[in-house]
């Protein structure tokens, strides 16, 4: 996941630098173009050290969709970034090739779900995360810690692999059970609890989640 | 009652009462035609059997005879000269009746004629004369013409018959003409309530120069001026929108980062500022579109100059002279800062002591937003002309300049020629649009000249209700 890197192409300078912030919290590595030029200068330049560009559209020189060609070309997923929410729009942004769109203002879950969303479906997310001695193999959905296989229940793997995933990002009980539960899903948020603290108790990196006072959990 | 149905009855009755008239008067003319022919055709036939009775009379020697032969010898002679149809009278009394009525009281006869209507519904016409040779004695003639009477009713009611076919007629023709004329009225009426509906697109497709066409050629303009204006506040409200979202996205997304994200402390301090940049920009616009909407509001009132800096001094607008050097300098005075920060140099070419009638408030903000404009269009180090006469002052840089296909839009709201460099440089997309509300406030002229590359000069010349009030005589 270090290695993933997102150009952000956005005009206004408070929200380049709020992606930006947002984006390294995470993890990702972040590159930036304030204009349509510059991106075309940077996507053609380091098109291939590129897994992912959040464009907004209306940018000045080349827009949003005029450069979505260039991305194409070199297969990089785009998600476009607009203060426009009618239908149009996203119609048009979908329909020229973009993987998702996001309309301002939007919520930082949203923007990492979809990213995410998009990098999977792209298969660019990495197939093992490591943390300290702790080796989580997405594929078999197995987790191993100093080499000895630790057996953990399907909630308590997606909960740790959801809040590694979103490290540095504080979430409440009420929004774990949404995201990782499902909102189907119609426990009470001590569930959330009981499943960190087994977390804790089986797994040493499971240390770094955090109880975050008013609010929830965090892995840190 | 609808109008259609009310231009009939009152037509009808106008018909109905005009042939009534006339019927009227035609049967009492030819009623008294078929008396007088009858009459006069009478006198004749009278006059030919007196004097054929004289003649026979004459020859014969009435002095021999006493009173009663007399009087059965003319008797026996009416009975030859006269015959059927005729009676003899004599002082008031009949002596012979050969007509077919009972003649009860000649006293009442007086005139040359009398129409008498029977109780068994005869009409005759009576006649009374004396006999030329005998004028003591008098021939009275009753002749029936109930029958003529009967033949004129008959004539009348067919009168009447052809005067109610007209009508009918004439009804129709009234109805299908009254439709054709009022039925444009109709398609005003359900545009008017399209209208009403929202239906903005709505026009009447009314043709011809009558009352009607000019009306609804009035519905059509006011149709199309309501649609402009909806229009331009759609515009406004989708610009404004779009306008709040971007400081809006930075204030949330930076609020959200301080909430949930793990940040250093630089991190947080950038955050924080990025709220505060946000909140303050959205409290410029914020600013800007009252001062637009206080303007909106009755033409005598007005907002804040310049919400920028936080003034809400609204109030009623108060003209009076006021130096156009003095307002340019209060001005210059508060873009002082942003004129130090690029170098510009201001050029100052005001002929003698121009003066001008206004609001000082807003004639100084439509000064500090032209010159502002100036100043953020110009690069570091440019000129700026700050010219002014007794007719016009106006504003000239030598800055980016305006292309040519945006000149016509550059005095509507939240437009922007060149947006990341008028956002870089603070603006709002309101100045211009401000600027002109003040203009048409005093009742102004303003005109924008600009070449790309070249630079832009605003022209504000101070004409209309202005001048008259300046030179009053």
């Amino acid at each position: 996941m270090e290695n993933i890197r997102i150009l952000v192409i956005e005009d206004e300078t408070d929200i380049r630098n709020l992606l930006r912030m947002n984006l390294e919290a995470v993890g990702y590595e972040v590159d930036e173009a304030a204009d349509g030029n510059e991106a075309a200068k940077k996507l053609v330049q380091q098109g291939s050290r590129i897994d992912l560009a959040l464009t907004d559209v209306m940018i000045p020189g080349p827009d949003g969709f005029e450069l979505f060609p260039i991305m194409e070309k070199r297969g990089i997923p785009c998600i476009f970034l607009t203060a426009k929410s009618d239908v149009m729009s996203k119609v048009r942004g979908l329909k020229a090739g973009a993987e998702d769109y996001i309309v301002k203002p939007f919520e930082l879950m949203e923007l990492y779900a979809r990213i995410e969303n998009v990098l999977k479906r792209r298969g660019k997310l990495k197939s093992r995360i490591e943390v300290d001695e702790c080796v989580i193999d997405l594929r078999s959905h197995k987790v191993w810690e100093e080499g000895r296989q630790v057996a953990l229940k399907p909630m308590e793997y997606d909960l740790l692999v959801f809040l590694c995933r979103n490290r540095n990002v504080a979430f409440t009980r009420d929004g774990l059970l949404a995201q990782v539960w499902g909102d189907e899903y119609g426990g009470e948020t001590r569930t959330v609890d009981v499943h960190v603290a087994n977390l804790r108790k089986k797994l040493q990196a499971a240390a770094h989640i955090k109880t975050i006072p008013r609010l929830g959990y965090r892995w840190e | 009652m609808k109008l259609r149905h009310k231009l009939m009855i009152l037509i009808l009755a106008a018909c109905t009462g005009a042939f009534g008239v006339c019927a009227g008067f035609f049967a009492v003319k030819m009623n008294a035609f078929t008396v007088k022919m009858a009459t006069e055709n009478n006198v004749r036939q009278m006059e030919a059997k007196d004097y054929v009775f004289s003649q026979m009379v004459t020859d014969t020697r009435f002095d021999a005879m006493g009173e009663i032969a007399l009087e059965a010898y003319l008797k026996y002679q009416f009975r030859r000269c006269f015959g059927e149809g005729y009676a003899l009278l004599k002082n008031q009394e009949c002596l012979v009746n050969l007509t077919e009525f009972a003649i009860l009281a000649p006293s009442l006869y007086e005139g040359d004629y009398m129409v008498q209507h029977l109780e068994d519904g005869q009409t005759v016409v009576l006649m009374e004369r004396e006999l030329s040779a005998f004028p003591q004695y008098q021939v009275l003639l009753v002749q029936d013409i109930t029958d003529y009477e009967r033949e004129m009713g008959k004539q009348m009611r067919e009168y009447l018959g052809v005067c109610g076919g007209i009508l009918a007629a004439a009804a129709a023709v009234v109805y299908l003409i009254l439709g054709k004329i009022l039925g444009p009225l109709r398609s005003l009426t359900d545009a008017a309530a399209r209208l009403g509906d929202g239906d903005l697109k709505v026009r009447v497709c009314v043709k011809g120069k009558d009352e009607i066409g000019v009306l609804a050629e009035a519905f059509n303009g006011m149709a199309g001026r309501v649609e402009g204006q909806v229009e331009d506040l759609r515009l406004l409200l989708g610009a404004l929108a779009h306008e709040i979202k971007t400081p809006m996205t930075s204030i949330i997304g930076y609020g959200e980062s301080l909430l949930r994200l793990k940040l250093t402390k630089e991190q947080k301090e950038q955050a924080l500022m990025g709220i505060c940049r946000g909140g303050r920009r959205l409290e410029r616009l914020c600013g800007k579109l009252l001062a637009m909407l206080g303007m909106y509001g009755i033409s005598e009132r007005a907002g804040s100059r310049s919400a920028g800096d936080g003034q809400e001094d609204s109030g009623e607008i108060r003209m009076e002279t006021l130096s156009v050097r003095e307002i340019f300098q209060e001005a210059v005075e508060e873009l002082s800062l942003p004129i130090e920060e690029k170098g510009i140099q201001i050029v100052w070419e005001i002929g003698g002591e121009p003066e001008v009638k206004g609001d000082r408030e807003l004639l100084v903000s439509l000064l500090y937003n032209l010159i502002h404009n100036s100043i953020k269009a110009s690069a570091t180090g440019g000129r700026i002309w700050l010219e002014a006469d007794e007719e016009k002052l106006a504003v000239t840089d030598e800055g980016s300049g305006i292309k040519a296909e945006d000149l016509p839009h550059v005095w509507d709201a939240f437009f922007m020629s060149d947006k990341s460099r008028s956002r870089s440089e603070g603006g709002s997309g309101l100045g211009l649009a401000l600027a002109d509300r003040i203009v048409k406030l005093h009742y102004m002229n303003a005109v924008i000249e600009s070449r790309e590359g070249k630079g832009t000069r605003v022209i504000v010349a101070y004409r209309g209700r202005q001048a008259a009030q300046k030179y009053p005589d």
